[in-house]
């Protein structure tokens, strides 16, 4: 059973509602209040995909131009982060991929692990984390970002990725196999 | 599925809270008993913390929304032709990207002269049409002449081909060209002679929820 909403999360929904409904009347400064908050939620993960600011910057444009287009023919049936993050996924999808493999295409390392120091703290063990990510097949990190960091259900990232939940799950099961893969000490992590 | 199988998968959704309802007390009471659960646990949580992190370098929403919305009025002054574009246009219900730029505040003023200027200028124009000269989306008839009165129009994106004819219709006037790749359509009277545009055909084109756009123009 997915839990409802944080208040937070559901506060944040309230709002982002609220916007929405304003942008499709062709309200500017709704339409920028909106666009500052997604480009934060949407800036840490396409850069962290792409790697390039500009590239994560020219996708967020590109999917809060089509919200500002397509604002009046939200429906309501999924949260409002829900309905952009699809954008971006697909807007991110189409510019990656017009942009050519280098950007988003993982590095194969085959029978390698990346050995992180003994003696990692915190931010140490994130580091190595991300890096690892890297090393995953473009869908699969998505399906990590969504789950993790993002906090959508199984549900929402179907939605998202336009793919059965069984997917997803099967997304994230091999992302996970392949980072314990990577890094042998995550799985050695105390509860 | 084994219970324990059941357990890792829906550990994602208890790292990120969305799991909820009797499978989380189910999940809880699985963990208490389960070493290798909680080591998986711990490593999602990790996974979701390593994604979570704020990142190092600052970013400027504010100088990337400048080059949105530039974009955007730049689209909306590509979508409009240029008589209307010069001197500012009317919308009906939401406002879109060529609606909302600061000309649009700046022309509304004069508009309602220009209105009235135009609607005079069609009903004079309407006196010389004896033989219209434009296409329907039926017939190869050449474009109307560069005298003839003409709309431009838009229509809302939802709406279809028989709704177009039955706005067509209703109005008195029918397709000389169009879409543009703005999705401007050129209008012209169906019968210039029983029934020329005038300033009625454009207020009854703008009456229409299914009409974005709908002005006097020029071809």
């Amino acid at each position: 059973m997915v839990a409802p909403l944080s208040q937070q999360h559901q506060s944040r929904e309230d709002s982002d509602r609220r916007l929405l409904h304003k942008v499709a009347a062709g309200d500017r400064e709704a339409f920028r209040e909106l666009y500052v908050v997604y480009h934060r939620r949407l800036a840490r993960f396409l850069v962290r995909l792409t790697r390039r600011y500009e590239v994560a910057e020219e996708i967020i444009n590109d999917t809060l131009w089509v919200v500002w287009r397509k604002a009046g023919e939200f429906r309501g049936d999924s949260r409002v982060s829900t309905w952009i993050m699809g954008i971006a996924y697909r807007r991110a999808l189409k510019t990656l991929r017009t942009r050519g493999h280098q950007l988003y295409e993982a590095v194969p390392i085959e029978n390698e692990t990346l050995v992180a120091p003994d003696e990692q703290g915190e931010a140490e063990t994130a580091e190595w984390i991300l890096t690892a990510m890297q090393q995953l097949p473009l869908e699969q990190r998505l399906a990590l970002e969504y789950a993790y960091g993002y906090g959508h259900s199984c549900e929402e990232i179907a939605k998202i990725m336009d793919c059965p939940a069984n997917t997803v799950k099967t997304r994230l099961f091999h992302a996970r196999a392949k980072l314990r893969a990577l890094l042998p000490q995550l799985a050695g992590l105390e509860p | 599925m084994n219970e324990h199988a059941r357990a890792v998968e829906m550990l994602t959704w208890r790292v990120n809270g969305r799991l909820g309802g009797p499978e989380a007390d189910w999940l809880e009471a699985h963990l208490e008993g389960c070493s290798e659960c909680r080591r998986e646990l711990a490593a999602q949580q990790a996974i979701r913390d390593a994604i979570a992190r704020e990142p190092t370098v600052e970013f400027a929403p504010q100088a990337s929304f400048n080059r949105l919305w530039a974009r955007i009025e730049q689209d909306g002054r590509e979508a409009l032709p240029p008589a209307t574009a010069a001197t500012g246009v009317v919308t009906r219900g939401r406002r879109r990207g060529w609606a909302a730029g600061r000309w649009t505040r700046a022309a509304l003023a004069g508009q309602a002269v220009l209105i009235a200027l135009l609607g005079g200028a069609l009903w004079r124009g309407s006196a010389d049409n004896r033989a219209p000269n434009y296409r329907t989306v039926t017939d190869e008839a050449p474009a109307p002449t560069a005298s003839q009165p003409v709309i431009k129009a838009i229509f809302d994106d939802r709406v279809r081909l028989g709704d177009v004819q039955d706005i067509l219709a209703g109005a008195g006037v029918t397709v000389a060209s169009g879409p543009s790749a703005a999705g401007v359509y050129t209008l012209v009277a169906v019968d210039a002679k029983a029934a020329p545009l005038s300033a009625a055909t454009i207020a009854r084109l703008r009456a229409d929820p299914r009409v974005r756009f709908a002005e006097a123009g020029a071809q």
